[in-house]
């Protein structure tokens, strides 16, 4: 089954098309990669798909747990976020001056069903969400392993930490399509090794769908379940990584004409 | 109103707002280049009326010559702010900068209320000349021509320094991306110092004219700085032609506003022309818009 | 999948998660902050009602408390939302000008005062709720041009109003004075106004509400994309401080006995900025301290006020040189003082092991 179903979307920025006629599917709990080389639209589309843009045109349809559809094409990023849809930044958006568990509890919010004036007044509803949010973020950080660092500044962690951590705020928000930018970004290759056993630990831990960029081509290749590669915004080539490293034209994209 | 009364009006509208458009460059020139809305610009306006009538009243200098000393006593103030509380906070939230232009803003006031009183002081009658002219029915004070012309001369000069000299090709190298800049070898300190340089001289210009044309005090770069920051805001800030182009359309309208019997509202009409700006085209009328990069 | 097996010891996944540990009970530290309230209105209250805090003394303890409630509800825009706003004063007209106006047209009796004193808060956040709609959309410094705007419109508008109504520039008097030193309740009014205050903010601070406040100020597009949907957060934080402005606002027609528009001019809403940043801006202790402390020193340089503004401005621009942040004035430049910063490089000094 579905979980997006992303037809004919084009962006583009006055005259230049980043993103043209992209026709993409992400099949429910799948282990997606996107792939090209630098510049062909890729960190676009994931705006695209979040709501950070609005598409030029062209459709994305959600289809929600519940078998729900929705169009979430131009919808805005905390209403995609509503509609379970979360993600990672390529460079590291982290709230900085919140403590590592604040980051988990903020991206909790969207779930948050008290009041602000229950909160002034300190109704019971206020406390029992609170609560069940500190066990859940607990949780959450545990899986991690960020637990012993909750009553840190998000900006103290080690970049490793960090990326784990925007990893863990997007799950926090009860995603369950997760985007990733690039997550292994600049980590060292025991490091990649460990980040690849998390994602897949924390997809089956709760049931996600995630949809990774990356260049690490081994981490992708050894992760990822199909693939699909991007070039000068457009869709060249889809398919498992074995059939992906054997595409003359993804070959041609990576390397040039001449190969 | 009468055709000639329009005129009248129109005059004045397009001298007080060329005083606007000379405080609104040095708005627009230090937006662009570091996007810090710098409220102590209106009080290097301040400083530079008052650095005239020192020099005028004190070592009785020509108006001209006062006006030279004004500009190089501000451009070096302009420098000397820029290098001690602007530049340690260059990749500092925008707020803090903001707020600290704010306590520079004050700090320039009062300390020069502590020199020399709160009071008003006027420059010699005369000094900027005060003749009438008489055309065509309309009665032309001399010195708003002056003005307008002095004006008119800064702008063009304004205009060759940045589009064909090697520093203006600089500072608009810097503004639209200072890494890039650095990298092919400019000095990003260097063009920031000489913006602020630049911004600084044409605030003394405006603000000897000023002094001249009104009396001064050291509160009086509060207002015409508001104003600029307002004109530069609705040409498009960080575009030179637009801080023009606002300083005297903000001038004419004010000066509108006052004709038709509304002269306590005058200060309102350009606050209010501020916020619909910013809600309707917050680029104003010449700015480009920009976006983040996600 | 084979990466699961190579794992085979999966911390938190396998193993039961530790709950996080008990703090303080809610109605444990709700008695102790009770505690603490109810002491220190006692100690004030013996200390003016003996006579060792004089009619004078009280009346700047008014002050203080007013710029408290008008500065916690700034901190609540600018440090905990990060909303820079340059016309919290004009807020503070709003609530002035109500209630003064309600007073003089009604008993003038407690119920009526209060009634103004409240109107004018729910006006002023009214009032921030139609114009942040609109101008919240404004980023950062325009935001703040902006708001310095409103501010002047208001005051301006006020100056020009009919002298009947509003009282134009010369201001509106002989509503009764009803807060000010020699009114029996006038400092419970103030004292009760600042702790209501406070505690609305902190606990707004500390909910999932507050927490999206911070995110906002931290970073706009990471909580978007995490659901937290910007112009409400904003805009709420918007009138919850203007609300409070308004409050100050009430309770200021009482302490002084009469307002003029220049009263509530742009210094007016630098003072606030001012309380904001030396007590660290998105710190509410912070806030308390830095009100308390700029109370006094305006009580001694009353009669210095260009020496009053020259410090005003160099501590605005060491603060933000030093980079304080949220961390209190004081405490930051205890910080840089502390003796080993000022070793000098070839004294020989063993180096701690982290």
């Amino acid at each position: 089954m579905a979980v997006l179903d992303v037809k004919n979307l084009s962006k583009s920025f006055g005259g230049l098309k980043a993103v043209s006629d992209v026709n993409l599917y992400v099949k429910k709990g799948e282990l997606l990669g996107l792939i090209g080389p630098n510049g062909a639209g890729k960190t676009t589309i994931f705006n695209l798909l979040t709501g950070v843009y609005v598409p030029t045109s062209g459709t994305i349809e959600l289809t929600g747990s519940r078998g729900e559809r929705a169009e979430i094409g131009g919808m805005k990023p905390y209403l995609t976020a509503r509609h379970g849809i979360s993600r990672t930044f390529q460079n590291i958006r982290l709230f900085k001056n919140m403590t590592v568990l604040d980051n988990i509890l903020v991206a909790m919010h969207q779930n948050a069903r008290y009041t602000l004036l229950e909160a002034i007044f300190r109704l019971p509803r206020y406390y029992s969400q609170e609560t069940r949010f500190a066990e859940t973020a607990a949780h959450i950080l545990a899986l991690v392993g960020l637990d012993q660092k909750a009553g840190e500044l998000a900006s103290n962690l080690p970049y490793g930490e960090q990326r784990k951590l925007e990893i863990a705020r997007a799950i926090a928000t009860g995603a369950n399509v997760i985007f990733l930018d690039e997550p292994a970004a600049g980590m060292n290759p025991s490091e990649t090794d460990e980040l690849a056993s998390l994602i897949v630990n924390l997809k089956d831990e709760y049931d996600l769908t995630i949809i990774l960029i990356e260049h690490d081509m081994k981490f992708v290749m050894g992760l990822c379940e199909r693939i699909y590669v991007l070039d000068f915004g457009t869709i060249i080539a889809e398919g498992s990584p074995d059939e992906i490293k054997h595409n003359k034209r993804v070959i041609q994209a990576y390397l040039g004409e001449e190969a | 109103m009468s055709f000639e009364e329009f005129l009248q009006q129109l005059i004045n509208g397009v001298s007080i707002g060329s005083i606007y458009a000379l405080a609104a460059l040095g708005y627009t020139m230090v937006y662009g280049i570091i996007k810090l809305i710098n409220f102590a610009h209106g009080d290097i306006l301040m400083v530079g009326a008052y650095v005239g009538y020192a020099c005028i009243v004190v070592l009785h200098m020509p108006f001209l010559l006062a006006m030279v000393v004004a500009v190089a006593v501000c451009g070096l103030l302009g420098v000397a702010i820029e290098k001690v509380a602007y530049r340690p906070l260059r990749h500092a939230p925008r707020i803090t900068v903001l707020i600290t232009a704010i306590g520079v803003s004050f700090l320039l006031e009062y300390v020069m209320m502590a020199l020399v009183g709160a009071e008003s002081k006027a420059y010699p009658d005369g000094s900027f000349g005060n003749g009438q002219l008489s055309v065509a029915g309309l009665s032309i004070n001399t010195q708003q021509l002056y003005v307008v012309a002095v004006t008119i001369i800064m702008m063009i000069a304004l205009q060759y320094i940045i589009k064909r000299t090697k520093i203006g090709k600089a500072m608009r190298a810097v503004s639209s991306d200072a890494d890039a800049a650095q990298l092919m070898g400019i000095s990003v300190d260097k063009t920031i110092s000489f913006t602020f340089l630049l911004g600084s001289a044409l605030a003394a210009v405006a603000g000897v004219m000023m002094g001249a044309m009104y009396t001064i005090n050291p509160l009086m770069g509060m207002q015409p700085g508001l104003k600029a920051f307002i004109a530069a805001v609705f040409g498009g800030i960080g575009s030179i032609p637009g801080a023009m182009l606002g300083g005297i359309l903000l001038g004419l309208i004010e000066t509108l506003v006052t004709a038709v019997g509304f002269s306590a509202y005058k200060d309102l009409a350009a606050f209010v022309i501020l916020i619909l700006v910013l809600l309707i085209r917050p680029c104003g009328i010449l700015g480009k818009n920009v976006r983040e990069k996600v | 999948m084979d990466t699961k097996k190579k794992n085979s010891k999966r911390p938190g996944f396998d193993t039961p998660v530790e709950k996080p540990a008990k703090k303080l009970a809610p109605w444990q530290s709700g008695l102790i902050g009770l505690g603490i309230v109810a002491g220190v209105y006692l100690i004030l209250r013996i200390l003016i009602s003996t006579g060792v805090i004089g009619a004078y003394y009280q009346g700047i303890l008014h002050g203080i408390f007013i710029d408290i409630i008008a500065a916690l509800g700034l901190n609540l825009i600018t440090g905990i939302t990060g909303q820079f706003s340059l016309g919290h004063a004009g807020f503070m007209a709003i609530g002035a000008y109500t209630s003064a106006y309600v007073v003089l047209h009604t008993s003038g009796s407690m119920v009526s005062i209060l009634g103004g004193i409240l109107l004018g808060a729910v006006l002023a956040g009214v009032l921030g709720l139609l114009v942040g709609i609109p101008t919240l959309r404004l980023k950062g410094d325009y935001l703040a041009i902006a708001t310095l705007g409103l501010g002047e419109i208001i005051r301006i508008f006020i100056q020009n109003t009919d002298q009947q109504v509003l009282g134009g520039s010369a201001g509106l008097t002989g509503y009764g004075v009803y807060a000010a030193a020699t009114s029996p309740a006038g400092f419970e009014l103030v004292f009760f106004g600042a702790v209501i205050t406070f505690v609305v903010i902190r606990n707004m601070v500390k909910s999932s509400h507050g927490r999206a406040c911070i995110a906002v100020r931290e970073d706009e597009i990471a909580s978007e994309s995490m659901g937290v949907n910007l112009t409400k957060v904003k805009i709420s934080a918007f009138v919850v401080g203007t609300f409070f402005a308004g409050l100050a606002g009430g309770l200021y027609t009482g302490y002084t006995g009469i307002i003029q528009p220049k009263s509530f001019d742009f210094m007016q809403s630098i003072e606030f900025l001012m309380i904001v940043v030396l007590g660290g801006l998105g710190n509410i202790w912070g806030t308390l301290i830095a009100a308390a402390a700029l109370g006094v020193l305006n009580m001694f340089l009353q009669s210095f006020a260009e020496i009053r503004m020259i410090i005003y401005a160099l501590l605005l621009v060491i603060i933000m040189l030093i980079k304080a942040g949220e961390t209190p004035f004081f405490v930051k430049l205890r910080g840089l003082f502390k003796w080993s910063k000022w070793n000098l490089p070839f004294v020989h000094r063993k180096t701690e092991v982290e």
